[in-house]
């Protein structure tokens, strides 16, 4: 068991008794699924649902089959959680008809205590990625931190292909935007 | 994904990489060993997914309704059943104490013999057995066919004293001996009705009245053919 071996197959390994084997995975994908849960939920409530994603893995184990990447099966846990965190707590992620581009039309867009925060150009962007809409901003993660393809974060968020690459588009270019639009303003 | 992209991409590794602290990662691989170190649960019957469960609910309920059905066939079944082993030629006396058997059936006969106006209704009660129950002996129904008229005039006494004297086989022996102690019961319906046609055929008209009471009292459910009722009036 090493750092080659695939995440399916440690998980496997795992199932069959390996506790080094899921602290390999652990290890593995720790960090990226943390910002994933963190840039969706909030400082408040990461570690509560961290701690149940990996939980919901580890209680798994008797009944996991590879029927997809790991990868995806993992993201698709953690999406379920956060849905269900926010079903909780009576909130809904913020989802604006995500599918069409409603041009931003000026720095206004981000609110004035954000902007005050965002000296420099990280914390602008972060500041851009947490105004997203939901399916964009969750598109943009599976992107950046799970390394997802546009067919896997398909699978992960069961929407169609064009749908998926649609939000990625969408959320790259508001992005964009954004930082352009604050360059020109300072 | 165009340079612009690229530089997004860039951007946001480069923002820092937040991690969940060490008290998390301490917590969450502890669960991890201590669900391999903790025997796994006894699976119960309900634990296989719903196919396991669908099936034996499944099994559940063709039981439920195959039961009574069983049930409800057994008294039939064992009613025929009864029937066939009273019929039986083997559950007779063989041929070696027949004789023997028939002696004393003779004499228990000649003190109750019925009077000659019921001779008929005897004969036809015989040969209803035999054609009912003489199907895979065939071939013996033209020997007694010839025997029928002389034992059909004689009286019971008579006509036992013709079936010994007469070289007819064991098998016809005790189809006549089977229709002789069969008791009327084991009837069906439907063969009580041909006897009592039979009766009335040959104008015994009391005794086919008769037989219709025994036939109302055995199968208070049947519904007796009206022709034949109307024949009796």
């Amino acid at each position: 068991m090493d750092d080659e071996t695939s995440d399916e197959n440690l998980m496997l390994s795992y199932c069959s008794g390996n506790a080094d084997a899921f602290e390999i995975l652990y290890q593995r994908h720790k960090g990226p699924l943390y910002r994933f849960v963190l840039r969706q939920s909030g400082q408040e409530f990461v570690e509560e649902l961290f701690q149940d994603i990996w939980l919901k893995v580890i209680n798994s184990r008797m009944s996991y089959q590879v029927k997809a990447t790991f990868k995806t099966w993992l993201y698709h846990v953690a999406r379920n959680r956060i849905i269900d965190h926010y079903r909780r707590q009576n909130l809904r992620p913020v989802n604006n008809d995500s599918d069409k581009l409603s041009a931003i039309s000026g720095a206004e867009h981000i609110q004035p205590e954000n902007q005050l925060e965002a000296n420099n150009q990280h914390e602008l962007l972060m500041v851009a990625i947490a105004e997203l809409p939901h399916d964009q901003k969750e598109a943009f993660l599976l992107k950046q931190e799970a390394g997802l393809g546009i067919e896997e974060i398909a699978n992960t968020t069961g929407v169609s292909y064009e749908a998926a690459k649609s939000r990625l588009r969408y959320a790259f270019k508001k992005l964009r935007d954004q930082l352009e639009l604050i360059h020109e303003h300072r | 994904m165009n340079t612009d992209d690229e530089n997004i991409s860039r951007l946001y590794r480069e923002a820092g990489a937040p991690g969940p602290s060490k008290r998390l990662d301490d917590a969450i691989l502890a669960a991890s060993r201590d669900t391999i170190d903790r025997p796994a649960a006894t699976k119960g019957p309900f634990s296989g997914g719903w196919p396991a469960a669908a099936s034996i609910a499944v099994v559940i309920v063709i039981a439920i309704i195959l039961v009574p059905i069983i049930k409800q066939q057994e008294p039939q079944q064992a009613l025929t059943r009864t029937t066939m082993e009273k019929s039986s030629p083997a559950e007779l006396p063989d041929d070696t104490g027949l004789n023997a058997y028939r002696a004393t059936e003779m004499k228990k006969k000649s003190m109750d013999a019925p009077s000659p106006a019921s001779a008929p209704a005897m004969l036809l009660e015989e040969s209803d057995f035999a054609e009912d129950q003489a199907m895979p002996a065939r071939s013996n129904v033209s020997s007694r066919a010839a025997t029928a008229p002389a034992v059909g005039a004689a009286s019971p006494l008579e006509k036992e004293k013709i079936l010994l004297e007469s070289d007819t086989s064991g098998t016809e022996r005790s189809r006549m001996q089977a229709a002789d102690s069969a008791p009327f019961a084991i009837l069906t319906p439907e063969m009580w009705e041909v006897k009592i046609t039979r009766l009335i055929a040959g104008g015994n008209i009391d005794n086919a009245k008769a037989e219709i009471e025994k036939l109302k009292m055995h199968y208070p459910e049947h519904k007796i053919d009206p022709t034949l009722l109307e024949k009796l009036k």
